[in-house]
């Protein structure tokens, strides 16, 4: 699920880029050390839509002692993506085995193993690419198929998200090419 | 015993007389040795019939034993005996005998029941069962175990009943029957009860035994003795120790030793309880195996005969009390031979209990040749049987077919339903079926794994599952996860999820709150019990799909993983590393974080170290076991290794390793990469070593978890996003571009440097010339031509010298790309670039590295690369090293960039590649044409496309110089054409696509930077 989350960030900056483009440089900075990474608690961080406290940033900034280093904390809103157990996802089929297939939800990756695929669908090791074949409509979760699963299980890692899903239920499984 | 204490005081000589008597009356002699201590004996009460027996004999002529007795030491033979009887069955007495183990003194003493006790167990035979057993029923299963003994018993009863003199105990009996008929029944029971009460207490086999004390060997009992013998021997010298006490008596002349044993448990020694040291040299003298003599080297035990302390007398006697309850079905290993180690379940006990048939996996050699080559090989080393062992056949399942092609048809024969060959049978399943003593097995802590039993079934657990019903061999999961489990302890910690297994709470589910002992608190989660206090064996570990756990126990130790499916007591995980599918038992897991760790750690190494396998091989963890880890060395074979095995970690500064692309361009630890040949793998790189092997790893490959290993110069980066952009907590790197910042020399590497010939220029070994061999740190070692003498000199202190013209150049100390400068060798007074610095917005891309653009000379650097401040090698079409008179102009040292032959190149200075145009214009005075007549560089054909940054650095240069750069044309509408043309014509009009722009004319620079645009 997505979520527009209020986030803070803090950002140390040495006193060389203290000039006309410090806004920019900071900026920079903020996409660069956010967007993309994944939040154990909030989830994905999709990217940065606005930043709350630009217009009186210094309010907010001290600079360091020691270092001189100028420290600034952005608020910004962010669009996650936080996936839910028991949610149910649009998923690209990117690898197929026998135990299972890998899907990709953007940067999250899910596996569904044979046990949570309907038993009517079986592993073609034959076929290229390897694919999953249903005896009855022909059809065959390979890769770049589009399937609908529902989430077992998520792992969050500090850069990657993980889960565990089945497309065993109703009105999950491949979804009309 | 009290029984026995009481016995202690009572003479030992009449029972020796009856020991003797019974050795000569049995014919004892030394061919039956091996026989006759089965029957003489082997166990005390054998050994006490026996005695009664003799009891019988001695009424006969009682007399004329008295007198010449043997002396009473020879008593301490049947000792022997006892403590040289078989060890299991020794074991197997119950605890009752434990008090006469202990010690063997009073032993003695308490085999030797005289009269007395014979009187009673007369009687007992006939009239009254309970005092038998009461004092003997300890033994009353042991006589079961010895039918040889007990044969024997019956048929001594039977003569016995023959005798007339058995007139006289009838009449005894009968007497006492009368006796026992006139007291009331009360009193018979108060007397039985008191009969029971004194049986109840004797040795109870707790150590806490009160009268256990009055048990211990005081300072006038026999001491015990330890001697050394021969490892292995011990057994045999016992024994040659009971025979020479029976010839010595013989000869008149009794060994004074009370008893001799050997524990088991205590290879290469032998204990003998005697009274003094010399006594015991006495009975050991001659005695082969024995050390008697002084080892000349160890002073510390200068005396072989050492006496054992009184406190380690008792443990030395204690029998633990072993329960080998073998019973078909269950898990046990081997413990010697070939199968050592392996897993067996127990197929069939034999009744005597000694032995028993297993099932294994058969580790039969389908390669003998190979292997008994090899093993030859080997044996010439050391250590043969180790090897042997190590190098034993995998375990697999008989194949009939494999059999019979490598060994031929014929030699596995099918008889009943089983295979045999070599004579060993195999069941139809393929499992080996062998016997074993069951001293051979290893019953307990056998903690059988998944992958093992797998093994049973041909590697396929569900198979075996499957199997259950029609295979011989029978695993049933569930019970052994509750074996295991049961064996294991209860294995739950707070915070644990738990369903109740047993009780009448069985069914509850609960989180663990604490654990104390073996008692679990748990809160119920789904009634409303509240906190309940369960046995920690009753409860189970429950968990549901997708809990992200980690194994706790077994091969897959510390793996993590996301549970797929649970079953009964199998919980089937999908592995965090290996993106596998592996079982576990539930016990063996436990929930770990949601979030995950890197975990598979053993020691110190982890998965995705760079470790030294050996002195020169290194490698990469991608799999870590329990106590094995799996490693990718740089020649990309496997390594199963042990952590023990590993030479040594390599150190995090190897993070900082730096790896050279196939564009010799760097790349670093993290840096995503491609293959440039081969396969084309892509992955991110994990280590670097020797600036050569580069591991990488790869999210999507199967193999070896991931890692592979490739050359550096095979690699490519893969279009890898621009990096995060420079480090905001440190100096703003445009800044530094305008300082004139000294920069160590000591960070540069010189290594692109070996084998140049220099001379040396100052010093004392100034004029000389040589050769840079090695460089370390800020100083080359060069190898001197006149004495061959390496001498270690300051890269200052040299200077090439160019092998045909002689020509002296200075070394080219800094790296094409290395954004390095040295304040001394800029002069920015004199360089007109060095103001274009500070102003130019994209500092990155002026220290960037420059691509080769092919020209097979190798390195095309860059001329701005540090707007002036660096020096510029030659470009590719450097022949020779002409000198450039305009040096100053680029900035230091570039030489000539088209240099043909000794022309000097003016336009170099401004920028390597802008010869044809300026070459109208020359802004230098027109000293020299920059092609001498010659082909240009471009006709040649060695003009590759031109870098492009020099287009961005020239239109900076243009905007910010204000050397005019607005008026020339657009950079790069007029690039590529002109070099597009093949064997362009001497001359700048070959150059000539785009029109000469007006400013050409009066401002040189911005021809140049028209010709930047190219």
């Amino acid at each position: 699920m997505f979520f527009m989350k209020k986030l803070s960030h803090t950002i140390h900056l040495h006193p060389s880029y203290f000039g006309p483009k410090i806004q920019e440089v900071i900026l920079q900075k903020l996409y660069a050390d956010v967007e993309g990474t994944t939040n154990g608690r909030y989830g994905y961080v999709v990217a940065v839509n606005s930043i709350d406290n630009l217009t009186d940033l210094q309010a907010g900034s001290r600079v360091l002692y020691g270092s001189g280093d100028a420290e600034f904390t952005l608020q910004y809103s962010a669009i996650v993506m936080k996936p839910f157990k028991g949610e149910v996802v649009d998923a690209i089929v990117d690898k197929v085995g026998k135990l299972g297939f890998f899907a990709y939800l953007g940067p999250m990756q899910i596996f569904v193993s044979t046990f949570y695929i309907p038993d009517d669908l079986r592993f073609q090791p034959e076929s290229n690419p390897p694919s999953f074949v249903s005896d009855q409509a022909g059809e065959s979760i390979k890769r770049g198929a589009k399937v609908r699963i529902r989430l077992m299980g998520i792992r969050t890692d500090q850069t990657e998200l993980f889960a565990i899903g089945s497309i065993k239920g109703d009105f999950l499984g491949l979804l009309d090419q | 015993m009290s029984d026995e204490e009481d016995d202690r005081s009572r003479q030992p000589g009449t029972t020796a007389t009856s020991i003797a008597r019974l050795e000569r009356d049995q014919g004892y002699d030394d061919s039956e040795e091996e026989a006759q201590p089965i029957n003489t004996g082997k166990s005390r009460d054998a050994r006490r019939e026996e005695e009664e027996d003799d009891e019988e004999e001695e009424e006969d002529d009682e007399d004329d034993e008295d007198g010449k007795l043997p002396h009473p030491r020879l008593y301490s033979n049947s000792t022997l005996t006892l403590m040289f009887m078989n060890r299991d069955r020794r074991e197997r007495q119950t605890k009752g005998k434990l008090n006469a183990i202990l010690y063997p003194t009073y032993l003695l003493t308490s085999c030797a029941p005289a009269k007395q006790r014979h009187k009673r167990s007369r009687a007992n035979r006939y009239l009254d069962v309970e005092a038998e057993v009461d004092d003997e029923d300890e033994d009353e299963d042991e006589e079961d175990d010895f039918a040889g003994a007990e044969n024997g018993f019956i048929e001594q009863d039977i003569s016995f009943n023959d005798r007339p003199q058995d007139v006289r105990s009838h009449r005894r009996l009968d007497r006492r029957d009368a006796e026992d008929m006139s007291r009331d029944a009360r009193e018979i029971a108060r007397e039985l009860r008191e009969r029971y009460r004194r049986d109840n207490k004797t040795y109870d086999g707790s150590a806490n035994f009160s009268d256990r004390k009055a048990n211990m060997p005081g300072p006038g009992d026999p001491k015990l003795w330890q001697v050394r013998c021969k490892s292995g021997t011990e057994r045999n010298v016992v024994n040659t120790i009971l025979m020479k006490g029976f010839v010595k008596a013989e000869e008149g002349d009794p060994l004074l030793i009370y008893s001799a044993f050997q524990r088991d448990s205590l290879p290469g020694l032998v204990f003998v309880e005697a009274d003094k040291a010399q006594h015991v040299d006495a009975a050991l003298k001659g005695i082969s195996n024995v050390y008697l003599q002084t080892p000349r080297n160890n002073q510390a035990k200068n005396n072989p005969i050492q006496l054992v302390e009184s406190r380690d007398m008792v443990s030395l006697l204690t029998m633990k009390k072993k329960v080998t309850t073998v019973k078909k079905g269950m898990w046990v290993r081997v413990k010697r031979g070939k199968y050592a180690g392996d897993l067996a379940q127990v197929n069939d006990v034999q009744p005597d209990g000694l032995t028993a048939a297993v099932l294994l996996v058969p580790r039969i050699d389908y390669e003998p040749d190979n292997r008994s080559a090899e093993d030859r090989k080997r044996k010439k080393g050391a250590g043969g049987a180790a090897n042997s062992l190590a190098n034993r056949a995998p375990q697999r399942l008989f194949s009939h077919e494999a059999v019979q092609e490598r060994y031929g048809r014929g030699a596995a024969f099918k008889k009943s339903g089983r295979w045999i060959f070599k004579d060993e049978e195999y069941t139809a399943d393929g499992l080996l079926d062998k016997e074993y003593p069951i001293t051979s097995l290893q019953t307990e802590d056998v903690h059988p794994t998944l992958t093992e039993i797998a093994r049973f079934g041909g590697d396929d657990l569900s198979a075996i599952a499957d199997k259950n019903s029609t295979t011989s061999i029978s695993i049933n999961l569930d019970a052994l996860a509750e074996q295991s489990r049961r064996t294991a302890g209860s294995n739950v910690q707070p915070g644990d999820r738990v369903e109740a297994t047993e009780g009448e709470l069985a069914g509850m589910r609960g989180i663990v709150e604490a654990v104390s002992g073996e008692v679990v608190t748990i809160r119920a989660t789904d009634s409303d019990v509240g906190s309940v206090e369960l046995a920690g064996k009753s409860v189970k570990k429950i968990f549901n799909v997708g809990d992200h756990v980690k194994v706790t126990h077994g091969r897959n130790q510390d793996d993590t993983g996301m549970v797929l499916r649970v079953d009964a007591n199998t919980v089937t995980y999908l592995s965090d590393l290996t993106q596998m599918e592996r079982q576990a038992f539930a016990h063996d897991l436990r929930e770990a974080a949601a979030v995950g760790t890197t975990g598979g750690r053993i020691g110190d190494y982890e998965m995705h170290d760079l470790v030294m396998v050996d002195a020169l091989t290194a490698g990469v963890i991608f799999q870590t076991e329990r106590d094995a880890l799996k490693i990718l060395d740089q020649n990309e074979s496997v390594r199963n290794l042990r952590p023990t095995q590993i030479s040594s970690k390599v150190g995090p500064e190897a993070k900082r390793a730096i790896g050279l692309d196939k564009d010799d361009h760097e790349f670093r630890v993290g840096d995503q990469m491609r293959e440039y040949m081969g396969e084309g793998r892509r992955g991110q790189v994990l280590h670097i070593h020797r600036g050569l092997y580069v591991f990488l790893y790869s999210k999507d490959m199967a193999e070896n978890g991931g890692i592979f290993v490739t050359r550096s110069k095979n690699l490519e980066p893969l279009d890898s996003r621009p990096t995060a952009g420079p480090d905001l907590s440190k100096l703003d790197p445009s800044i530094n571009q305008n300082l004139p910042q000294y920069v160590s020399k000591q960070g540069g590497n010189y290594r692109h440097l070996i084998n140049t010939k220099v001379v040396i220029i100052k010093g004392t070994n100034k004029g000389i010339r040589g050769m840079i061999k090695d460089t370390t740190g800020d100083k080359a070692r060069v190898e001197l031509e006149t004495n061959n003498k390496v001498v270690p000199l300051p890269f200052d202190w040299l200077k090439k010298r160019d092998p045909v013209s002689g020509q002296l150049t200075p070394l080219q100390v800094y790296r094409v790309g290395q954004a390095v400068m040295a304040s001394e060798r800029m002069d920015s007074s004199t360089n007109p670039y060095a103001n274009a610095g500070p102003m130019m917005p994209t500092p990155l891309t002026m220290g960037g590295p420059t691509p080769a653009s092919g020209v097979p000379y190798g390195m095309t650097p860059n001329p701005y690369a540090m707007a002036g401040g660096g020096r510029t090698p030659a470009p590719g079409l450097a022949y020779g090293m002409t000198p450039n008179p305009y040096a100053q102009m680029g900035g230091g040292k570039t030489p000539a960039a088209i240099g043909w032959g000794t022309t000097p190149n003016p336009y170099a200075a401004a920028g390597g590649r802008t010869p044809a145009i300026g070459g109208r214009t020359p802004f230098d005075g027109g000293r020299t044409p920059a092609f001498g007549g010659r082909t240009p560089f471009v006709g040649s054909g060695l003009g590759a496309p031109t870098p492009n940054p020099y287009a961005a650095v020239t239109q900076n240069w243009n905007q910010n110089a204000g050397f005019g750069g607005n008026n020339a044309p657009a950079a790069q509408a007029a690039s590529g054409q002109g070099w597009g043309t093949p064997g362009g014509v001497a001359g700048g009009n070959a150059w000539g696509a785009p029109p000469p722009p007006p400013p050409a004319q009066t401002n040189p620079y911005a021809s140049n930077n028209n010709n930047e645009g190219w």
